[in-house]
């Protein structure tokens, strides 16, 4: 399948470096001013999604974002490390993970891809539904939390990190993949390849368009800082952490 | 009037910030500590392609300009991976050849710098001849196809890690100019390989903690070939101060960025060490050194930037703008490494704390690579009009 095309999800999300503030009237969290990223998972998603290409094992990658217009700058970013061309999905709200599967699908109908490469999760929303969701969806396999991916002619062999240890799958490929931390080391950005990525393609498509109409489906209420930790005390010795530990149950 | 960085100055800025995560101050500290070439972290950036920022892409670089590479350079040091060849090399030496070397000199030495595989240090300096640079008395005198060098250099920075020497000597010594009035006739520019025969160097005794070192470099009976004088021989004026304003604007940039670094760290330290039952700093006596501090460095920022657009058009006024840079920038780090300091308390004097080789470093910030006096002199005479005071 050296024809293959691979597509790839990259969300906007606020850096991972950047302190986060909930907004005063508790509505959401501040992103004004704020530097925004593309999702760190999503990263790991296209850097092996790039691996696979350039060992051969697929033609082309296509980088998609869902979002508003400004995601265009992480699209550029994915086609500086290396993405062929991207698409823009814009929405006029923060689409909820139903909504970001059913655009992916549209767009899965469209392009035809062997392999839809995503984070396992965002790091903003913490939701980690859309992979399940579209494979779902789609119909087609699905290996979550991959940690090591080999493709094999019309299947793929996945690595999963599980609770109880590692777990080895294979699945028919067209599949959707959800990729974990360990997969890979994504690369920087070539100063050389953020200008070649200026003349690489991003085409804009509105949601509508691509007959999604609902974004959200959930009714966030509040948005709040977690509490301040309570300070803590220094023990003496081992036997009067323990003793402590008893008194309070957790041993 | 635009503040706001293009994609691929964010996209430098991002890499910069991934680069120095992975290459960190502690490694920097180590390599400092042996003195040793911070070399994994230059074959990264070599591999991403930030070598050659100013390199023309015919040579292999992303001919871009002053600009990106002074954002580069001030956030790294914001990391506390001041790179001092990012000043000799990529500052001094590279604009000077890109802009008078002839394309057999491109050519061959251009690639490599881009790709990281070699490196150019800077010797002006001597005995005889700091600020007053046209009093050097280093002579290459010409001898068949070649010039052969003979002079003494100083406080030349990592010239043990470099494989190129950029030497400004005297073809025609200060007397033969005809003195004062014709002083800045008979300097020439050369190329010289550090692995010359009859160029040797050792180290001085500074006591700046960083990866390069300065050295003592002599030459005896240097034989250079004629292809390696950059320039026209005698009118090397011109080609030494093509490569000044960026070195001022690499400096102003590093400044800066350690600025930020040390502010950052002291921040920290006061916010969670509680004397009297409160976190330091919340006391105002820490915290207004600090924030006047971060003001000045912002302002010392800007002044940099403004110096490197100038610069990168090649405005005229580039030179005034990048003085002022480097003294505001300087003048800005130093106070706030002041004010870290403080915040640290004796902690600050220990080795583990790992403030005070910055603080000097800040310091000598104010003195090299050009002492704020002659700047004063600069702006003094050029800018207001007043007359020569020296």
């Amino acid at each position: 399948m050296s024809d293959m095309k691979i597509m790839v999800g990259v969300k906007r999300v606020i850096d991972y470096n950047v302190r986060v503030q909930v907004k005063s009237d508790g509505s959401g969290v501040v992103t004004d001013g704020v530097k925004m990223s593309i999702n760190p998972f999503d990263e790991i998603a296209l850097e092996e999604a790039l691996r696979l290409k350039e060992a051969g094992k697929a033609a082309e990658v296509i980088a998609v974002s869902v979002g508003p217009s400004q995601a265009q700058e992480q699209l550029r970013t994915a086609l500086a490390m290396g993405a062929d061309r991207g698409i823009l999905v814009t929405t006029a709200e923060q689409p909820q993970p139903l909504a970001v599967a059913k655009i992916f699908a549209a767009l899965y109908a469209k392009e035809q891809p062997g392999l839809v490469i995503l984070g396992k999760q965002a790091i903003d929303d913490d939701a980690g539904q859309v992979p399940q969701m579209l494979a779902g969806l789609l119909d087609v396999a699905q290996a979550t939390n991959a940690s090591k991916v080999e493709l094999e002619g019309e299947s793929a062999r996945v690595t999963r990190e599980i609770d109880t240890g590692i777990e080895v799958i294979e699945i028919r490929l067209p599949a959707v993949l959800s990729v974990d931390l360990r997969l890979n080391e994504p690369r920087y950005v070539k100063l050389p390849d953020i200008m070649k990525a200026k003349k690489k393609p991003i085409e804009t498509i509105d949601a509508q368009a691509l007959g999604v109409e609902r974004l959200t489906f959930l009714r966030v209420i509040k948005t709040s800082t977690p509490p301040a930790r309570q300070g803590g005390h220094k023990v003496g010795s081992v036997e009067e952490l323990v003793q402590e530990l008893k008194q309070r149950g957790f041993v | 009037m635009d503040f706001e960085l293009s994609e691929e100055q964010k996209s430098i800025l991002d890499t910069a910030d991934r680069i120095a995560k992975k290459y960190d101050r502690a490694y920097w500290l180590e390599c400092a500590k042996a003195k040793r070439f911070t070399s994994e972290l230059w074959d990264e950036l070599g591999k991403a392609g930030y070598l050659g920022i100013t390199v023309p892409e015919e040579y292999g670089g992303a001919g871009l300009g002053m600009f990106e590479l002074s954002l580069l350079q001030e956030r790294l040091a914001e990391h506390g991976v001041a790179v001092l060849f990012f000043v000799v090399n990529q500052g001094l030496s590279i604009p000077a050849l890109v802009r008078h070397g002839t394309d057999e000199q491109k050519s061959r030495l251009l690639p490599a710098i881009a790709s990281g595989e070699k490196r150019f240090c800077f010797a002006i300096t001597e005995p005889n001849a700091g600020t007053n640079t046209f009093k050097i008395e280093s002579m290459a005198k010409r001898d068949g196809d070649d010039y052969i060098l003979n002079g003494n250099k100083l406080f030349i920075s990592g010239i043990n890690q470099a494989h190129h020497v950029l030497v400004v000597a005297r073809t025609q010594s200060y007397q033969e100019v005809g003195g004062q009035t014709q002083r800045k006739e008979g300097l020439s520019l050369f190329i010289v390989d550090t692995d010359s025969k009859g160029l040797s160097y050792k180290p001085m005794d500074t006591m700046l903690l960083n990866p390069e070192g300065q050295f003592f470099v002599y030459f005896d009976n240097v034989r250079i070939p004629k292809e390696n004088l950059l320039g026209k021989e005698g009118k090397g004026v011109r080609v030494l101060f093509d490569g000044l304003n960026p070195e001022r604007i690499m400096a102003a940039a590093m400044a800066c960025g350690s600025g930020r670094w040390m502010i950052r760290r002291a921040v920290e330290y006061a916010n969670q060490r509680v004397i009297f039952d409160k976190p330091i700093g919340t006391y105002q006596a820490l915290q207004h050194p600090l924030a006047e501090s971060m003001a000045l460095i912002e302002v010392g920022s800007l002044m940099t930037r403004k110096a490197a657009w100038l610069q990168d058009r090649g405005d005229m006024g580039a030179g005034e703008a990048s003085n002022m840079a480097k003294l505001v920038a300087a003048d800005a780090s130093l106070k706030a490494s002041n004010a870290a300091l403080q915040c640290f308390g004796g902690y600050g004097f220990t080795e583990s704390q790992d403030m005070l080789s910055s603080f000097i470093g800040a310091r000598l910030g104010t003195v090299a690579p050009i002492n704020r006096e002659m700047i004063l002199n600069f702006i003094g005479e050029h800018t207001l009009g007043m007359p020569k005071s020296y």
